[in-house]
């Protein structure tokens, strides 16, 4: 969480002896179940769903994909088919115009072996980024130097949840460190914070971290890219959760009780299975220092 | 039922007997240290021909009552010379005793500063007290000579690891103890998160820990009272001690302001933690700010034989700051007025009149653009008065009450974004807590000694605010808002009444052995809510609202006490078993802080813990000190958790033991050394791991929770001890030295998962690894230098 780094940032400077070895343990893994990991976007480009196994914890190893199963996804008029591609990669092709407009509702719909998978969500609107800005840090917990923030606004109305996707060089930010999502302005929605500009930790958000935790900076001629996903209240609650629970190594003393990341795909049944359904928006922005 | 109502009638026939006696005196006084002038808590007092004997009370009064005679009045402390005088009570007396030092046990070690058999003779259980004197020469953390550390080595109370705020008494969380300084509850007891207690050794005069068997004069939380008693001062002369240690400095100043009469106590402590550490602070927060001080005040006034008035105040800080970009502080502050009146010998009045607060601020931005401040407060007054009447020395009836108002501020808050302004507060929530007890202790027959009471207790959350109302939802989830409605100032909200029976009871089995029991309810009305391992200093305290109910415990306990070889061993073995119930939990995810509807966060579960606990205490001689063993398990059952099922609390330890021993190697060397062992604590692994959007999501199949135990926790410390040459000089120097972890374990604090930290290529696979966190994971030396000087 991220109200906590600071305590902990306290914590290390302090340096107390404290100290973290990696060691083995045996965490009684049994048997694997089917994931889901369906979030797709209104853009014209081919769009992908997956349908995997869930592993041990410790295998280090990419997913074993399942590759028998029927795919569909319907926003009440049209159908439309995600096709298997390879290794449980199902994927639909655009042609001319996305699947859907703000307000449509979706459904998800999976067929593999005895098993029926449903989902339905939303597609919620997302703001337009105004710009990214490069400024000069010299304080601050990172390297002193040219640093990027991303300039957006909320709507006004509670409730908005966006997953802001960020590339450096083409390069994905894809530590859990990097999660970004804001509801409404802000982190949660506790806040009550509303239809303002992102605030600053958000907007700060987009600058890549290096492995020791610190922000990197930015050198010339690095290329900054900015995506804005609006993603369902079910689908910001369960990246939150991931991104608590990826990251909680950094909480320390400070450390919250492991708890399961919660999506929105049921089996008949009505079962939660692992995974999420999400149709976002996309809005992005691009410069070049 | 029946046989508690025979019970009360048996009683107040014996009462009212006792009281018509024709032809009784008392004789009454304080009890006090001749050196120093302070009273002595616990000192016994007893008459040789009779056996009629009494303890004095936290005011070191005391009163004893019977026929008119001429006795031999004793008085006694364990390590001062008794003292013995001759009375013919043909009429009431007053006689203050005042205890010299004995110059044989001065520089010996003394385990417990109390009467020598109390093990077995007072009627209480479940209580352990400790001694500032055998506390200064125990090995320690980096030197600092700590309550709070100290009381970890007692049975039955333990802590969820090394540098965690609080402590865990008999399987209860953090927040169940009520912490008292000088009457005032303490909200945040530590310093540096949880690595030094907020009480400076050089002010404190006695340290009492209720684990069971709680009398109804104390409430308001379910698993104990620390109830910590500050010195008053020297009232004979100047006084001057203090102390550099590796972590704090400190000086404490008492004297008499009127000889006799009315004395003060000035005692501080600073850190230089922020001196030690500039050099190796890099230049980017070379303006960091780090420290934490104390300032604890004391003063009293004695009007007359019947009126003495005490005034005592804290003031504590932890600051943390980045230049102008970031800033963090929090602290506790108290302040006690105490009025004891006799109203006569045998009817003892106190009354207590409070102020305590916790607060917190935080800040961010050193622009006017970007900024965010937010503070967070705890306050409370309250009014309490309490009657001691000493009808006979079989028959004691304390009565009292008090009230407590309640102002919870839990987020002031303001953020201002790309220059627009945003008040993000939380709103403020008050309370009224009431009480009033009675409590009889009466000996029964010879052998047999009861301590039976009744506390009833009100709690009212009170407008104005507004006032929510949660639908259902799927149990660990969310509740939806479905109404809000607001409630003016001084509205009720939402009441609770609860009664609440203690009783314990003494039977001797012969001259040292004894064998007791007890069982107390408690209700408590105000709640940490803390989700973390260690609880932050952010954590903020709710009162019980209309959506969190009070929690209640119910707790029974027997003890066996003997002493042997003329009570220079003390043996106690204690049982318990506590219920608890409305126990505050918390939906997967819950969002505690800057939240105005953080009710819909919560979960109501129960609890239950049972152990037991053996004590084994050498007090005295050249070798000294005592093992502690508790066997006990601490479970919670939540619906919404552990698929309903009950599980071990995170600070569950099946066995703990300690072994604290000190060794005089010549009348001015005391060698000491602790060793601690205790089971791992209970936490959940993930066993399974799923990707999402290249993110790889650990996942517990099982929706277990605490599924694993973390490996043993086990550390020897020693310290040496050289005190100053002996004589009557002015100032006198204390060294010690000391080595914390000596074997330099890595204890695990917890094991967590995490996936390394290079960044991954799109498309390939997370590595992850398991990560053992130790929070000392080396010996740790120091050194410490405390004077006196009078």
């Amino acid at each position: 969480m991220k109200k906590y780094t600071y305590i902990i940032a306290i914590l290390s400077i302090i340096g107390l002896a404290s100290c973290e070895d990696a060691i083995e343990v045996d965490n009684g893994f049994e048997a694997s179940q089917i994931v889901v990991d369906a979030w797709i976007t209104n853009e014209v480009k081919p769009q992908v769903i997956q349908i995997t196994e869930s592993q041990d914890y410790f295998d280090n190893r990419v997913p074993t994909g399942i590759t028998n199963a029927t795919v569909s996804v319907t926003n009440g008029t049209q159908v439309f088919n995600f096709d298997h591609v390879e290794g449980g990669r199902y994927v639909y092709n655009p042609v001319n115009e996305g699947i859907g407009n703000i307000g449509d509702k979706f459904s998800l719909n999976i067929e593999v072996d005895d098993k029926i998978l449903t989902s339905s969500t939303e597609l919620y609107r997302v703001p337009e980024i105004d710009s990214i800005s490069i400024f000069l840090e010299t304080e601050g917990f990172g390297d002193d130097g040219y640093f990027a923030e991303l300039y957006a606004t909320d709507f006004p109305g509670q409730g908005d949840t966006y997953w802001v996707k960020s590339y450096r060089n083409d390069t994905l930010l894809n530590k859990p460190q990097e999660i970004n999502l804001i509801y409404d302005s802000s982190f949660n929605p506790g806040t009550n914070l509303d239809g303002v500009t992102f605030i600053r930790p958000l907007r700060f958000a987009i600058n890549a971290i290096g492995d020791d935790g610190l922000f990197r900076d930015i050198n010339p001629g690095d290329r900054i890219r900015s995506e804005i996903y609006s993603i369902s209240n079910d689908a910001f609650d369960f990246m939150r959760l991931v991104q608590e629970q990826t990251t909680n190594g950094d909480n320390s003393i400070f450390a919250l009780p492991v708890a399961n990341s919660r999506g929105n795909v049921r089996d008949q049944d009505g079962n939660l299975v692992l995974g999420v359904f999400n149709v976002a928006a996309v809005t992005s922005f691009e410069v070049t220092f | 039922m029946k046989i508690f109502k025979s019970l009360v009638v048996l009683l107040s026939v014996l009462f009212f007997t006792e009281s018509t006696q024709a032809q009784d005196y008392t004789v009454s006084g304080y009890i006090k240290d001749a050196e120093n002038g302070e009273t002595l808590i616990g000192a016994f007092i007893y008459l040789s021909e009779n056996g009629a004997s009494t303890v004095s009370n936290e005011y070191g009064f005391y009163s004893i009552t019977v026929e008119s005679g001429t006795y031999t009045l004793n008085g006694t402390y364990l390590g001062y010379k008794d003292v013995v005088q001759t009375i013919t009570l043909d009429k009431n007396l007053k006689i203050d005793i005042e205890l010299g030092a004995d110059a044989n046990t001065l520089e010996e070690i003394v385990v417990t500063a109390e009467e020598i058999d109390r093990n077995v003779k007072a009627l209480e259980m479940s209580v352990n007290k400790l001694d500032i004197k055998t506390l200064t020469k125990l090995p320690t953390l980096l030197g600092e000579t700590e309550i709070l550390r100290g009381i970890q080595l007692l049975p039955g109370v333990t802590s969820v690891g090394e540098g965690a705020a609080g402590f865990n008494v008999r399987g209860g969380s953090i927040d169940q103890n009520l912490v008292l300084l000088d009457e005032a509850p303490v909200y945040n007891s530590s310093h540096l998160f949880g690595f030094f207690s907020v009480f400076n050794p050089d002010a404190v005069k006695d340290v009492k820990l209720y684990k069971g068997g709680i009398p109804a004069r104390y409430g308001g939380r379910l698993s104990s009272i620390l109830d910590v008693r500050m010195k008053e001062g020297n009232n004979k002369k100047l006084e001057v001690n203090g102390g550099v240690g590796t972590i704090f400095s400190r000086l404490s100043v008492e004297a008499p302001i009127v000889k006799d009469k009315s004395s003060f106590i000035i005692a501080g402590r600073r850190s230089y933690i922020d001196v030690l550490a500039k050099p190796f602070l890099n230049e980017d927060i070379g303006s960091a700010v780090l420290n934490f001080y104390d300032l604890t005040l004391k003063t009293n006034y004695k009007f007359s034989e019947k009126d003495q008035v005490f005034l005592s105040g804290y003031f504590g800080r932890d600051n943390f700051g980045f230049g102008d970009a970031a800033g963090f502080n929090w602290g506790n502050q108290t302040g006690t007025v105490r009025w004891n009146h006799l109203f006569s010998d045998k009817l003892f009045a106190n009354l207590t009149t409070y102020y305590s607060n916790y607060d917190y601020q935080i800040n961010f931005g050193d622009t006017d653009e970007d900024s965010f401040d937010w503070n967070a407060t705890i306050k409370n007054y309250s009014f309490k008065p309490e009657f001691s009447w000493f009808i006979s020395p079989q028959n004691i009836l304390r009565f009292g009450g008090q009230s407590i108002y309640y102002i919870f501020e839990p987020a002031n808050a303001v953020s201002v974004s790309n220059d627009v302004t945003v008040d993000i507060s939380t709103s403020e929530q008050y309370s009224l807590e009431s009480n009033i007890f009675v409590e009889n202790e009466i000996t029964l027959l010879d052998r047999l000694q009861v301590n039976y009471g009744l506390r009833l207790s009100h709690f009212a959350y009170l407008g104005a605010r507004n006032v929510y109302e949660f639908g259902d939802a799927e149990r660990g989830v969310q509740r939806p808002l479905i109404n809000v409605t607001r409630a003016e100032s001084g509205e009720v909200i939402a009441d609770y009444f609860n009664l609440e029976p203690r009783f314990s009871l003494k039977a001797d089995l012969g001259d040292n052995s004894s064998l007791k029991a007890s069982y107390n309810r408690t209700a408590q009305y105000i709640h940490l809510l803390s989700n973390t391992t260690a609880s932050t200093p952010v954590d903020i305290w709710t009162p019980a609202t209309n959506n969190i109910k009070p929690a209640m415990a119910d707790q029974v306990a027997l003890g066996y006490f003997q002493n042997f070889k003329d009570n220079k061993y003390e043996f106690s073995g204690e049982i318990y078993y506590k219920k608890l119930n409305d126990l505050v939990d918390y939906i997967d995810g819950a969002d505690l802080i800057l939240n105005e509807l953080v009710e819909s966060q919560t979960l109501d579960g129960e609890g239950r813990a049972y152990g037991a606990e053996l004590m084994l205490k050498k007090a005295e001689g050249r070798f000294s000190g005592w093992v502690s063993y508790t066997l006990a398990r601490s479970e919670r059952l939540v619906d919404g958790i552990n698929n309903n099922e009950w599980y071990a609390s995170r600070f569950d330890q099946t066995h703990n033991l300690s072994v604290t021993t000190f060794y005089e190697l010549t009348k001015r060397l005391t060698l000491s050394a602790n060793f601690v062992y205790n089971s791992g604590t209970p936490t959940t692994f993930a066993n399974s791991g799923y990707y999402q959007q290249g993110y790889f999501v650990p996942n517990n199949d099982n929706n277990s929770r605490n599924n694993v135990r973390i490996p043993d926790y086990h550390r020897l410390d020693l310290s040496l001890t050289i005190d100053p040459k002996p004589g009557n000089r002015k100032w006198k120097g204390q060294w010690v030295f000391g080595i914390y972890n000596i074997y330099s374990r890595r204890n695990p604090f917890s094991i967590y998962f995490r996936q390394e930290n290079q960044r991954v290529n799109v498309g390939a696979p997370v590595n992850t690894e398991a990560i053992r966190l130790s929070v000392i994971g080396n010996f740790i030396p120091s050194i410490s230098y405390n004077f006196t000087f009078k």
